[in-house]
């Protein structure tokens, strides 16, 4: 045996988790944190539920005015496991919007959006817009009744903006009144655009996070 | 303590009949081991069985199957009822004419039944009522049961295609 070989380390099997640990350094969380500060990365947790269920609806689903009811029928009825599937999809974006609400009000009451944590808080109310963007364009998309209505209404809200607000409106909508071409467009930004945003931003929001560390409620 | 067991009876020592010996491989450790390890296994199959299922194959879209009725089955203002793909298909013979619905009612989905005395059809839920075209009569409906086609071959009333516009 020649000295180089003996320099050798021994050869062991690549374990990627100790990979994992060693780049990503334990985030330190003040022991005096509670359950509330729970709710963000549970908002999370509904995030990734919603990306794999949506997946999941995408296979049947079609996004015209003439087959969208039927689809998300045959989504409930005869696909197997699809009731499911269907309703984890619509009660877990509820409670999506429902867990950033109350991270938000844990977060305000803590008043932890002051230095250095002005940008979480800027970062985590464009989370929230975007979040109630995701919820008000995937109402739509079962083109029910409620949801052609509840279309109506929310592209209405723009008009109230002086000069420039009938053309959102009209904009949103894809033409005078919400249409087929209204779905079509509502669809794209539901399962391509805001989610592709909302990634974006949580990771730098996380990004955030790790830099200053948890804030410890006084 | 040998293999690093706590030592029960306390420093002051005490009796050895009353001192547990726990056996070597039940630990607090294995005990939690198995514990988390169990609830995950569980969780991930919650998780993992629906979406498996969601891929299967539906068996309205499975291989095309056909749904045969012999015509002497058929008596007059009778309704027969049959499963094709999933789903239940009622044939009702009204004179020389027969007429193939899906029964899935208007409403709410539930399966509609034939009454042959009043010939109508009737659904159990929220009494939704058809009549024998499967136009809605009353109840909660305003859309009438889907029609299926059929055709007749060789005394047989055959069914390919349950799939219809409303």
């Amino acid at each position: 045996m020649t000295d180089s070989e003996s320099k050798q380390p021994p050869k062991r099997p690549l374990r990627l988790l100790p990979l994992v640990k060693v780049h990503l350094p334990p985030l330190v969380v003040p022991r005096s944190l509670g359950w509330a500060g729970c709710f963000g990365g549970l908002a999370l947790v509904q995030f990734t539920i919603q990306i794999y269920t949506g997946i999941l609806l995408l296979i049947y689903y079609k996004a015209d005015p003439m087959r969208a009811w039927d689809s998300v029928t045959f989504i409930k009825s005869n696909v197997p496991m699809g009731w499911l599937i269907q309703r984890v999809h619509t009660v877990s974006a509820k409670m999506m919007i429902a867990l950033v609400l109350m991270h938000m009000a844990r977060v305000a009451y803590y008043r932890i959006y002051r230095h250095p944590r002005e940008w979480h808080w800027i970062s985590g109310v464009i989370l929230l817009s975007l979040t109630t963007f995701m919820g008000f364009t995937g109402y739509l998309l079962p083109w029910t009744n409620l949801s052609y209505w509840a279309a109506s209404v929310g592209t209405e809200i723009p008009t109230a903006v002086p000069v420039v607000g009938d053309g959102i409106a009209t904009w949103l909508r894809r033409g005078p009144n919400v249409s087929g071409e209204t779905l079509g467009f509502f669809f794209a930004m539901h399962v391509a655009v805001i989610p592709a945003l909302i990634a974006g931003v949580m990771g730098m929001h996380f990004i955030m996070i790790r830099r200053t560390g948890i804030s410890k409620p006084l | 303590m040998a293999n690093g067991e706590p030592d029960l009876a306390g420093p002051s020592g005490g009796s050895d009949a009353y001192r547990y010996e726990s056996p070597p491989d039940c630990t607090r450790r294995r005990f939690w081991k198995l514990a988390i390890g169990g609830t995950a296994a569980v969780s991930a199959g919650a998780v993992g069985y629906p979406v498996v299922a969601f891929l299967r194959l539906p068996k309205s879209l499975g291989p095309v199957e056909l749904m045969e009725v012999p015509l002497e089955a058929l008596e007059e203002g009778a309704g027969v009822w049959g499963e094709h793909r999933g789903r239940q298909i009622v044939v009702i013979k009204l004179g020389d004419e027969l007429r193939a619905f899906d029964g899935v009612c208007a409403h709410l989905g539930c399966i509609v039944r034939w009454d042959s005395a009043s010939r109508m059809f009737k659904c159990p839920c929220h009494d939704a009522k058809y009549d024998d075209l499967g136009n809605p009569v009353s109840g909660p409906i305003n859309a009438p049961l889907r029609r299926v086609e059929f055709v007749v071959e060789e005394g047989v009333l055959k069914i390919r295609d349950s799939f219809g516009q409303r």
